[in-house]
């Protein structure tokens, strides 16, 4: 048997003859060139495999820096019956309990910082952001919310047929008013078939005309607005813009280079996901419904409308557990609207609720 | 001299025998799909295990003298130094975040603030760097014998501060010299065993093929602006001579990968390790190439990756209007991730598979030793070795192997 044998102490290679002595628990060295100096033997029970190659196998001493024997695969299996820890890993310079520790450290800060310190970092700022600076977000927020609608298919325009846009500003007065707010947001129709509507930083609310076609009433309509104006009044909107920015930045460090400079991509994934924790939702539930009882609303129909919703998103097939959806559960709350809710008037006027209808009639050009 | 022909266990190759090969261990496309895959099921965790198996691919195709280089890192050693990285780096992130918060009530006390941030990262950055280089030399085995890295983070963190701020007071065109002076400082400091490298470049070698690209970009733009000169400020007229620009942009960028080549190469030529000094005969043309038709392939597959994300939205918005104030659905959500992975994930394997492995192999295969003898009689290294992986270094993606 032949191996190229390296000791670790020079870059010279020493070719030589392999004798195994089982009985020392040796394998001894006999240079193939005549007058050669002697490696020192390798004890059996410490010999461990480097790797496997293709002629055979590189194999090393345990505690022995450097050095390196390579086989043939015939040495290999022949060393593979005398040395009984050859694949026994080498020791590692780290500790279990020294990993664990890292571990611990690295991933509860990781998680603290995610769950604790970020969303009370997110709601400090959304409150002590300077008017100018949430408004500048607001329009930007915007846009991207317009770049994603024209992602999904059709590009969504904003619907400024006049008669609508009186009527609704005037029921967005109404509701500001009553609700307490300084000022009153900016609604916005945007003409897409999608059943939304959205609070953005900068007191701006956007309405998709799916809604609005939807809503059976324009009562209906005062509700979802009631409700986006108590994420406004909250400072919901930039809070989670603060808070998801902040996630994507962290999880994009943690999860590192697995996408290739993607964090930057996930931050930006997260600022379109503009979603609220479960108490936001519930309190601009309360604020809706307090709001509408204040105008003389009738709160009913944004019950109905909720429970419409919740068949549809039943029926459908993609029922989300009310745990994991941001949203509380829409039986829920079509029972808060039936237990906390007011009679009263309908929103809006006839003519009014018809000019409405037909806000999307028409549509701003293309370029805001 | 005990060359590789003569033992039937060296690795072998053609006559005449050349002392620097890159011979292919085989493997590494079923490699990078086994990366990629488990990377993606354990949400990250496995890329410094992926990482350490593709370095020992990396090092162990790069036959010296009938021997191949060898990776003695391990994954354990580049996690622990992430984590180490984890937890310092969080009260930063978390200071980094408060400093927002001051801007916005305070703009001048928060962009003081932020300056010195960036510094500071700047600076983590140079440190790191040295760092990696370190770790990844300490790791570096030939016949048993350990290469490493000398020096302190500090003293090059020091040199590199004082040649950016030079390079930035000449616009840049200092620049041959702060690299080299910063290659300088590492390969003075290189050793394989007992074997010291010294490096005897110099800046103004490399000028020449310096300010090709950098006179196409100055150049353009100074052409640029003189064309428009009269015109600024006047709303609604298009500005002149965009194909100025077009043209200086494509040819700087095509300059500086042209340069950064010529620097390789002359780096090799001016390296020796004791009486052996390395040469070079890499060739330009055909790394431009190979890097050219990589970026278009690679536009191509990130172009079909988006189309596949709209068309996701556009099913996903249509058929499950969410409930008021959901935003996107999560499942689109989710979809949009998992391909925008996918594609960037298929560029990073092609990327490897083409370029990478191409350079590497052209570097190799173009280089040459003087005094191979030499080779046989490097002792063993006494610098120490240092514990832990490179941590920061692996967050920011700093060293491409």
């Amino acid at each position: 048997m032949r191996g190229r044998l390296n000791d670790g102490r020079t870059s010279a290679v020493h070719e030589v003859h392999l004798i195994v002595d089982p009985e020392a628990g040796y394998v001894r060295f006999e240079p193939a060139v005549e007058a050669a100096a002697v490696p020192e033997p390798w004890p059996l029970a410490r010999i461990r495999l480097v790797e496997r190659t293709g002629q055979g196998a590189r194999l090393t001493v345990e505690g022995w820096e450097g050095a390196r024997l390579q086989v043939d695969a015939e040495a290999r299996d022949f060393l593979t019956l005398h040395c009984p820890d050859l694949h026994r890993r080498p020791k590692a310079n780290w500790s279990g309990l020294r990993v664990a520790m890292w571990v611990v450290l690295a991933f509860g800060g990781l998680v603290g910082t995610l769950f604790v310190l970020l969303p009370r970092v997110a709601h400090q700022a959304a409150i002590v952001l300077p008017g100018s600076l949430d408004r500048q977000l607001g329009a930007s927020s915007e846009k991207a919310m317009l770049t994603m609608l024209q992602l999904s298919g059709r590009a969504a325009r904003r619907c400024v047929q006049p008669a609508g846009m009186a009527a609704l500003d005037r029921l967005a007065t109404r509701l500001a008013a009553a609700g307490g707010l300084a000022e009153t947001p900016r609604v916005t129709v945007l003409n897409s078939p999608v059943v939304n509507a959205f609070a953005l930083p900068g007191e701006r609310i956007l309405l998709l005309s799916g809604i609005i076609d939807r809503a059976e009433g324009s009562s209906t309509i005062a509700g979802i607005l009631g409700h986006e104006m108590g994420h406004v009044a909250h400072h919901d909107p930039t809070e989670a813009l603060v808070r998801n920015a902040g996630m994507g930045l962290l999880i994009g460090v943690a999860m590192g280079d697995l996408f290739g400079g993607s964090s930057a991509g996930i931050a930006t994934l997260m600022l379109t996901r503009n979603a609220y924790s479960r108490e936001a939702e519930q309190a601009a539930d309360g604020f809706a419904l307090s709001t509408l009882a204040a105008a003389g609303i009738d709160s009913q129909p944004l019950g109905r409308f909720y429970s419409r919703i919740g068949r549809e998103q039943a029926a459908s097939g993609v029922l989300i557990p009310s745990l994991l959806s941001t949203h509380p559960d829409p039986g829920d709350r079509e029972a808060r609207v039936a237990r906390e809710g007011r009679g009263g008037a309908t929103a809006m006027s006839n003519e009014d609720w018809a000019a409405l209808l037909r806000i999307c009639d028409q549509l701003a050009p293309d370029k805001p | 001299m005990s060359f590789a022909a003569k033992s039937p266990l060296a690795v072998s190759w053609s006559d005449p025998p050349l002392p620097v090969r890159f011979m292919d261990r085989g493997g590494l496309f079923g490699l990078l799909v086994k990366n990629a895959f488990l990377t993606f099921i354990t949400l990250g965790i496995y890329r410094f295990w992926a990482r350490a198996a593709l370095r020992r691919y990396w090092w162990g195709s790069i036959v010296i003298a009938g021997d191949a280089l060898e990776y003695t890192g391990t994954g354990l050693e580049l996690f622990i130094g992430f984590l180490m990285f984890l937890a310092i780096m969080l009260p930063f992130g978390v200071v980094y975040g408060l400093t927002g918060l001051l801007q916005a009530s305070n703009p001048l006390a928060g962009a003081l603030l932020r300056l010195v941030e960036v510094l500071i990262f700047f600076v983590l950055i140079q440190f790191v760097t040295f760092r990696a280089r370190r770790y990844r030399l300490s790791r570096t085995m030939w016949r048993g014998v350990r290469a490493s890295q000398g020096g302190t983070g500090g003293a090059y963190l020091w040199l590199v501060i004082k040649w950016t701020l030079l390079s930035m007071i000449t616009l840049g065109l200092a620049a041959p010299w702060a690299r080299l002076a910063a290659t300088r400082y590492l390969m003075d400091r290189t050793a394989l065993g007992d074997l010291e490298a010294r490096f005897d470049g110099r800046g103004r070698d490399l000028l020449a093929a310096w300010a090709t690209p950098y006179l196409l970009f100055i150049g353009s733009i100074v052409g640029f602006l003189v064309m428009n000169i009269g015109r600024l400020g006047t709303p609604g007229v298009l500005p002149q001579g965009l194909w100025l620009l077009f043209i200086g942009y494509i040819g700087g960028g095509l300059g500086i990968l042209a340069y950064f080549i010529i620097e390789l190469r002359y780096t090799i030529r001016h390296t020796r390790f004791g009486e052996i000094a390395l040469g070079s005969s890499l060739a330009i043309g055909g790394i431009i190439g190979r890097v050219v038709g990589f970026c278009f392939v690679a536009g191509i597959v990130l172009g079909i990756i988006s189309a596949i994300i709209a068309g996701v939205f556009a099913s996903m918005g249509l058929l499950h209007p969410a409930a008021p104030g959901a935003g996107l659905p999560l499942a689109s959500f989710i979809s949009t991730f998992v391909s925008l992975i996918i594609g960037l994930t298929l560029v990073n394997i092609l990327r490897i598979l083409w370029i990478d492995r191409a350079i590497v192999r052209q570097v190799c295969d173009t280089l040459s030793l003087s005094n191979i003898d030499r080779l046989d009689r490097i002792g063993q290294s006494t610098a120490p070795v240092p514990k832990a992986g490179e941590g920061m270094a692996d967050a920011f993606d700093i060293g491409a192997f």
